[in-house]
């Protein structure tokens, strides 16, 4: 990342709520402009840190700065943060228009320019046409734009959104989601995002938090992320995986050899974990294939063919190796390649980049 | 934040607090206090003697009236519940007709004397009911019986305070889904018996609050026995109010108060009995205390 | 189904039917209240009016029900404010002393303020009674708002802190006009009770006279049409009290809408 001044910037964050500590040791920079994903299970903290942001909740210990300011002891109304709440929390009294333009109105805008600027955000998240609709007379998918808007209107610093999606069903949710982006792109606020959905994480973000019982667990890019778990937990967070038990045997010309419970020596490009030598290996469904070219035919196992999941673009297989531990894979149908049928002998190939090597929690 | 929120809180309560404690709660304990004062020459004298609690009890004027006051108070309860449930079912599950709801605010905003009234004009001897029997042919001479009888008393009570018992179960069964009986029935029960089976089971505790609410504002309404009882319109309440209006014997009045308000508890708690013995309401055991099913 | 349909409408009829006929007779042209009807007339109504004791009364009981109502939307309001920021222990406070009222006979309560007002040597007057039918509507409140303050979402006064609004403005623009339908329609509920209690007035009224009370010793003496045209207007009022009250929650709505697009 660039030097550029953190917009949020928490330093050794604690929360406790009496004797429950639900945030451990938090530091954590965003940078101006990002969409930062906070990603974990339900309990394991991410809401209680974007509380504390906001301004809901105080923190027990440690500081934290937004856009440079100390905000100890701020308000939630004095912080240049906005939140768009889980059930939008939209006021049921006020029309569209109303509360959009909420914020505005407390702020002592009146007028012209109140009208001017609801409209534009109205504009922005295409509700200009409804905004004499009460709320209980929209949609689901209607009632988040309107959220979006009644918080971008004011322009935070910091757009914080919590759990956004979570009311609404599966088709709306990737509209929304590409909606978001686009109005990220045309507002250009830092977007602050909780969820528990790996895929909204990975679709949205410049960059994901990953949390787990009150702590960050790992801060990276998405495809990073994805590719190079540096726990077990965020290997199986993050997309479906093949998890090996092993064992460190030694270190080739090619990496570390690890010889796992499946019978399989996998070949890792990667430092070994510190506490070591017992390992766990995993590799994605995707990253097996029934082709001999995938890294150059080096790697691989022999297995049957147990289930195959068809779903369209792509084929899930269940592949059975001798000693009955199954195996996940993952393929791209093919015009070339003609596809191993149920009860086949198969081999599987893999790339050894694409193998993660992770430390036993 | 929640500290200040807190406070704040406090000090909103406070007026209200300390209205009702001014004068709901201290006016009750007082009471408490003078029925175990004693009157003398129409003057009341702090005292603590039991005499005006043993007196009412071995009175047979008070326990007769008592017991008129508790079989009307029980009677009018149950005939008004059973006419409130019909009414409230067709209201949330059949037609949510807002004009039968206007209907019945309308009853229940119209005033409590009018009505006793109403009925008096109606049940008279030159009343409309005797009127019009009499040109229908049906009767000889006015029915004197319809006036001054347990039967008019009835009928007004019920007529005052079904609508207030239609409105209460209205709000405690549509708490209920449709989709209870919707699935009762799928799954084989007559109309009748989702109703016992699946509604009345989760409405009880709002039908018992109807019944004793009912209850208890019957039983301590002395002023429709008094107009249409004749004879048998004899109340405690009607007791209670002479002793402060009439008789000026105030320490017994304040006991046979606290005696009618015990005789309330007690139907309660024998209503709430009543409705376990009979499985209607269903109390849950500890989890470790139910029976194995296999 | 059909059954029910009919014991409904036959319960209606059994409720509507005396009421009806009230009306009915209040335009009788003579004094009998009985069958054949022998004509229309105004004459119970013109009585009505030249009636300055019932004048007084209807005065009395309107100047009680406003301050009633009043004094119930204040204390409720509080109540009602404070009961969302309280927690388990301040609500049950709140809960069981404002809403046991209710199941206590209006006699009781009668009896027990009387008591009251007697060791304090306070003189019955128009102020004691309506202390006495505060004394009734405020549980009637408190009731209805638990109701509706359950479904409260308190996100909605976090949501407008976050867009900026202080302590006050949160209050004066979204918890306040969120509960105030339910506190409005509670006090227009208290106006009404107020105006027709007549068990608890009799206990605290002293020398004053109500509607209520002078209906009743008219009753007692008489049965005439003048009586049923008292009672036709008064239930008129009642109605006329629970229309107002809907169209003005109607209007408020409408009244936003145009105002923005008129400016």
């Amino acid at each position: 990342m660039l030097a550029v001044t953190p917009i949020i910037e928490i330093t050794a964050g604690q929360k406790s709520f009496g004797s429950m500590q639900v945030l451990h040791d938090i530091d954590l920079a965003i940078t101006p402009g990002e969409i930062v994903t906070l990603l974990g299970p339900s309990g394991c903290g991410k809401t209680t840190l974007m509380r504390l942001i906001a301004g809901f909740e105080d923190m027990s210990g440690g500081g934290l700065r937004i856009d440079g300011r100390d905000m100890k002891g701020i308000a939630p109304e004095h912080r240049p943060v906005n939140m768009v709440f889980q059930r939008y929390a939209l006021f049921p009294h006020l029309d569209v228009f109303e509360n959009v333009a909420f914020g505005l109105k407390v702020k002592g805008l009146r007028g012209g320019e109140l009208r001017e600027r609801v409209q534009r955000m109205l504009k922005i998240v295409q509700l200009d046409n409804l905004a004499n609709r009460y709320i209980d007379e929209l949609s689901g998918g209607q009632c988040q734009r309107v959220a979006l808007a009644r918080a971008l209107v004011n322009e935070p610093k910091v757009l914080l959104l919590d759990e956004p999606l979570a009311a609404l069903d599966l088709k709306i949710r990737q509209l929304m989601l590409e909606e978001m982006k686009r109005i990220h792109a045309e507002t250009k606020a830092t977007f602050v995002y909780v969820t528990h959905d790996q895929d909204e994480a990975m679709i949205l973000s410049d960059r994901i938090v990953l949390m787990d019982r009150g702590r960050i667990v790992q801060v990276d890019r998405p495809e990073v992320m994805y590719a190079h778990p540096r726990t077990l937990f965020a290997a199986k967070f993050l997309g479906e995986t093949n998890l090996f038990e092993g064992r460190i045997v030694g270190e080739g010309p090619e990496g570390l050899v690890v010889h796992t419970e499946g019978g399989v020596t996998f070949t890792v490009r990667a430092e070994a974990p510190s506490r070591g030598p017992e390992v766990v290996v995993s590799i994605r469904p995707e990253s097996f294939s029934f082709d001999p070219a995938t890294g150059d035919g080096r790697h691989s196992v022999s297995g049957r063919v147990e289930d195959i999941v068809f779903t369209g673009s792509r084929s899930f297989y269940t592949v059975a190796l001798q000693n009955q531990r199954r195996i996940r894979v993952q393929v791209q149908r093919s015009a070339k390649h003609r596809m191993p049928a149920r009860g086949a002998e198969v081999a599987l190939f893999w790339d050894h980049d694409d193998v993660a090597v992770l430390p036993i929690n | 934040m929640l500290s200040a929120g807190k406070r704040m809180g406090v000090v909103l309560a406070t007026p209200a607090v300390f209205y009702l404690l001014v004068f709901f709660v201290a006016p009750g304990l007082l009471l408490f206090v003078y029925s175990f004062w004693t009157s003398v020459a129409f003057r009341i004298v702090p005292d603590f003697v039991l005499s005006n609690y043993i007196g009412s009890l071995t009175s047979p004027l008070f326990l007769r009236v008592t017991l008129n006051a508790i079989t009307i108070g029980l009677s009018t309860a149950a005939i008004v519940l059973v006419l409130a449930i019909p009414v409230a079912y067709y209201l949330v599950y059949v037609a949510k007709s807002k004009l039968i709801l206007y209907a019945i605010l309308i009853t229940w905003f119209s005033s409590y004397l009018v009505r006793i009234y109403a009925w008096r004009t109606l049940l008279g001897t030159n009343g409309l009911i005797n009127t019009v029997l009499i040109n229908l042919g049906v009767i000889d001479e006015p029915v004197k019986a319809f006036l001054f009888s347990a039967f008019a008393v009835a009928i007004t009570l019920v007529h005052i305070y079904l609508p207030f018992a239609i409105l209460l179960i209205v709000s405690t069964f549509s708490e209920i889904k449709q989709d209870l009986i919707d699935a009762a029935r799928d799954l084989g029960t007559s109309f009748l018996g989702g109703f016992f089976r699946v509604i009345a089971p989760n409405a009880v505790n709002g039908l018992l609050g109807a019944f004793m609410l009912t209850f208890i504002l019957v039983a301590g309404d002395y002023v429709t026995p008094q107009m249409l009882g004749g004879a048998s319109g004899q109340t405690t309440g009607l007791l209670i109010a002479d002793q402060f209006r009439k008789t000026g014997n105030w320490p017994l009045g304040a006991a046979e108060a606290f005696l009618m308000f015990l005789v309330s508890l007690a139907v309660y708690f024998g209503m709430l009995w009543l409705c376990r013995m009979t499985g209607i309401s269903v109390k849950r055991r500890p989890l470790e205390k139910r029976r194995a099913v296999r | 189904m059909i059954l029910l349909r009919i014991v409904v409408f036959a319960i209606m009829a059994f409720l509507l039917a005396p009421i009806v006929i009230i009306i009915l007779f209040s335009f009788h042209a003579t004094p009998a209240l009985t069958f054949p009807f022998t004509g229309f007339s105004w004459r119970w109504y013109a009585q009505v009016f030249t009636d300055s004791q019932l004048g007084a009364a209807l005065v009395e009981s309107m100047k009680i029900a406003f301050w009633t109502a009043l004094l119930t939307l204040v204390l409720g309001t509080g109540a009602s404010l404070a009961w969302l920021r309280l927690k388990r222990r301040g609500r049950a406070v709140i809960e069981i002393l404002g809403i046991t009222p209710i199941a206590l006979p209006g006699l009781f309560l009668g009896v027990a303020l009387l008591v009251l007002f007697a060791q304090l040597g306070i003189s019955l007057s128009t102020v004691t009674i309506v202390i006495a039918h505060v004394l009734l509507t405020l549980p009637i409140l408190l009731v209805a708002m638990k109701a509706r303050l359950t479904l409260f979402d308190p996100s909605l006064e976090e949501a407008a802190r976050d867009l900026g609004a202080s302590q006050r403005q949160t209050f004066a623009r979204v918890t306040l006009p969120l509960i105030a339908p339910t506190l409005i329609s509670c006090a227009i509920l208290a106006l009404a009770i107020s105006f027709d209690e007549f068990v608890l007035t009799s206990f605290v009224a002293g020398t004053e006279t109500t509607l209520p009370m002078y209906i009743w010793s008219m009753m007692r003496r008489t049965v005439t049409p003048l009586i049923n045209a008292i009672s036709t207007l008064a239930l008129l009022f009642s109605i006329l009290v629970l229309v107002v009250a809907a169209v003005v929650g109607r209007m408020r709505r409408a009244a936003a809408v145009a105002d923005r697009t008129k400016s």
